[in-house]
């Protein structure tokens, strides 16, 4: 049967040649190929809905990071950050690279849904007279589909830096199943206080119980937009603790500025902050804990130098005057592990639910795959030009194991057409 | 058929055979990207953690307490306020800090050179400090009042290095045949190369006292040149990663540059983990850089490290 004119076996042979050459490409590739270092987040995505998984993060070298370890799984924070549609590319984003990936769980939360960042959709309009609202349907979401995930539930703005290693440190001093939350505590409009909303606060679970059946029996409603308040006063109502969220030498760890605004400003005595204050105000060094928490006002360059001072650079060798006590044999950890008990079991993952196979980074293996099947393209597209250019006249038959001496001898030295050379000149012939 | 199927076969393993070559010759020519750029200078680096986790206690202890580094700072008036920042902040942590003014200030106390050019100010203040210290410390670290240096890992760095050989490290820069130490990120020297620069010092052709030929060198420049009279070559330090631990920028603007040139890994493209100084601080940013390099840290990440450093005495920022 001839095809267009060519013999059926020679067809078959470079059929024969393609194909090898294309299965031993791709063989030999799928193999991941050493690529440059990729660019792409490192992201997890899990079921239901667009929360990422936070992992412990490798030790840098010489570092032992046990006592984080354990506190990652004894001390579950759910992180969810309050953020925008027109905010997720400009502010949103430094978070999801820094200090969002060390929860447990992180939501961003906008008003509409975004499936690519991850956020979730609180169906909510924008705008400062929104944010209580925000916050509502916020916690009312994360108690819906999370509340068995984490002990603990912290609210943060998209321009808020937290020390999540420190938080846990705070938190593991107490009961997730009291009624209690934390934060950077102001004084005035409510009888125990409330937590500044820029600064983050963090709900236990049973706080955030609460909260939702505040709004369940209507006890409590959308009394104002101003969310760190209106939050505060229901969690009054409804018997929840405003904690003192200071370290153990009596230093603030929540922060509603800057650093450089805490450590060198100083505030005009009739700024407001005087008065809000819960706790008395320290300017200079004292501000602040060595284990802050979090810092408000914080810009994109800004975040990054946090997380760099914070989980980088350091002073080889150096003893801090702050030794922090343990605090974790404080309570009565039976509860806890109980709970923590169950929601493995309803997972059925691991001690450490974000472990690095969740990690695998989806857009990276697309890439590599799509790489893989260009290779293999090239390398087709390679065989037929080789065939086509310097083995035409081949003929299979002639192919044997005997002869490929023979044959490699002939194609080295011989024209690709397989006609032996010119041939020399014929000696001249002398005469006499 | 039969025929037909044998040559597809033949076709198959030639094929394949082909592919292989074509595979490894590929290999061996592209090689390995890296994002290695490549210098030409001396590059010296800092100790690996096998080379220090061996140490005992007391080694620990006696190895910290050998490292002695006296800090020179040159100053003028118009410095006043990065000069008392830098009194408050990270000159606390040298062995001894002192401050080299070009003229007197009734602020604070100074060791006054009586010059505001420069390189006449650098060669003093070399000159005193070798005079006065020479047996008392065996490095010597020079900066300018813009700078934030963390003593520490300038120690840890200095680990393994002989201060009887004649170094002199900092951030390298080359301008065309000559390697110099830029003065922005600070210069090491120790006590051998010292010793040797205040040898050439007494040589004006070799190093001479008004700088430069024709056109004036800048400081760092001529000391460069003198030193290299003197057989020590400028050496550019980096960490076991291969990141500049000299920096001739602040934190702030190398985290800039991070988030333009690689947005998905700033922090980890940008700055070492240990590293020495930074410059073009604000005097306020050196307490925000007090604060963060000797007091912020994430809880429950502990360090086995190889030298033990305390707080300073009469300090309440570190």
């Amino acid at each position: 049967m001839a095809v267009l004119g060519l013999k059926s076996s020679w067809l078959a042979f470079n059929t024969g040649i393609v194909a090898g050459f294309a299965v031993a490409f791709y063989l030999l590739h799928s193999a991941p190929l050493p690529l440059p270092p990729k660019d792409s987040p490192r992201r997890a995505t899990l079921a239901p809905g667009p929360a990422l998984l936070g992992a412990l993060h490798p030790p840098l070298p010489g570092e032992n990071n046990t006592t984080a370890a354990e506190l990652f799984s004894k001390v579950r924070i759910l992180c969810w950050v309050m953020t925008a549609p027109q905010s997720l590319e400009t502010k949103a984003r430094h978070v999801r690279a820094t200090w969002a990936r060390r929860c447990n769980v992180v939501l961003f939360m906008s008003s509409q849904a975004d499936a690519a960042f991850p956020a979730v959709g609180l169906g909510t309009r924008e705008g400062r007279d929104q944010l209580y609202w925000k916050t509502i349907r916020a916690f009312q979401h994360v108690h819906q589909h999370y509340l068995a995930q984490a002990d603990w539930f912290l609210k943060a703005d998209d321009d808020t830096f937290v020390a999540v290693d420190n938080l846990r440190w705070l938190l593991s001093a107490h009961a997730p199943d009291r009624p209690i939350y934390f934060g950077k505590r102001f004084k005035p409009f409510a009888r125990q206080g409330y937590m500044s909303g820029g600064a983050g606060y963090v709900l236990s679970r049973e706080a955030l119980r609460r909260f939702v059946a505040g709004f369940q029996t209507q006890v409590c409603s959308h009394t104002s937009p101003v969310e760190d308040l209106a939050l505060g006063q229901c969690l009054e109502k409804m018997g929840v603790e405003a904690g003192d969220s200071r370290d153990t030498l009596g230093r603030e760890t929540f922060h509603p500025f800057p650093p450089e605004s805490h450590l060198t400003g100083k505030f005009s005595k009739s700024f407001w902050y005087w008065n809000y204050c819960y706790y008395p105000i320290v300017e200079g060094p004292q501000c602040c804990s060595d284990l802050a928490v979090s810092f408000h006002y914080v810009n994109g360059e800004l975040m990054y130098t946090l997380e760099y001072f914070a989980h980088h650079l350091r002073a080889y060798g150096y003893h801090p005057r702050y030794q922090p006590p343990p605090r974790l044999q404080d309570w009565d950890g039976g509860n806890a592990t109980q709970l923590a008990k169950g929601s493995r079991r309803r997972h059925g993952a691991g001690r450490r639910p974000a472990s690095r196979s969740l990690c695998r980074d989806l857009p990276l293996q697309a890439g590599r795959t799509a790489m893989q099947l260009l290779w293999t393209a090239l390398g087709i597209v390679a065989g037929f030009t080789v065939i086509f250019s310097f083995l035409p006249q081949l003929d299979p038959k002639v192919l044997t194991l005997k002869s490929l001496p023979v044959l490699a001898h002939r194609v080295i030295h011989e024209h690709p057409t397989g006609e032996s050379p010119p041939s020399l000149p014929p000696r001249p012939m002398h005469t006499g | 058929m039969i025929s037909e199927s044998t040559s597809f076969v033949k076709g198959v393993l030639l094929g394949g055979i082909f592919c292989v070559l074509v595979t490894f010759l590929g290999h061996i020519k592209t090689g390995y990207w890296t994002k290695v750029h490549h210098h030409e200078h001396h590059h010296i680096q800092a100790p690996n953690q096998e080379d220090v986790s061996n140490l005992s206690e007391v080694e620990r202890v006696e190895l910290s307490q050998s490292i002695r580094v006296y800090c020179i700072i040159l100053v003028k008036p118009k410095d006043l306020g990065h000069w008392a920042a830098v009194k408050e902040t990270w000159s606390k942590h040298c062995d001894k800090a002192e401050f080299y003014s070009s003229e007197n200030v009734k602020v604070f106390d100074s060791i006054t050179l009586n010059t505001d050019d420069m390189w006449a100010m650098m060669r003093k203040a070399y000159k005193l400090a070798y005079d006065h210290y020479k047996d008392e410390y065996n490095w010597f670290f020079l900066a300018r009042p813009t700078t934030f240096a963390i003593i520490e890992n300038l120690k840890y760095f200095l680990l393994k290095k002989d201060s009887s050989q004649p170094f002199y490290i900092g951030h390298t820069v080359k301008s065309g045949d000559l390697e110099y130490v830029d003065g922005e990120g600070g210069i090491v020297l120790s006590i051998e190369s010292l010793r040797r620069l205040s040898k050439v010092f007494e040589d004006p052709d070799k190093c001479p006292e008004q700088g430069g030929m024709i056109w004036k060198l800048s400081e760092d420049k001529q000391l460069a040149v003198c030193l290299k009279y003197t057989g020590a070559f400028a050496e550019n330090a980096e960490d076991s990663e291969g990141k500049d631990v000299f920096n001739t920028k602040s934190v702030g603007s190398l985290i800039k540059e991070a988030m333009s040139n690689h947005p998905q890994q700033v922090v980890e493209g940008c700055c070492s983990d240990m590293a020495i100084t930074f410059n073009g601080l604000a005097p306020n940013h050196m307490h925000v850089m007090m604060y963060g390099v000797y007091r912020l840290r994430a809880y429950g990440h502990d360090f086995n490290d190889a030298l033990v450093f305390l707080p300073p005495a009469d300090s309440d920022n570190d």
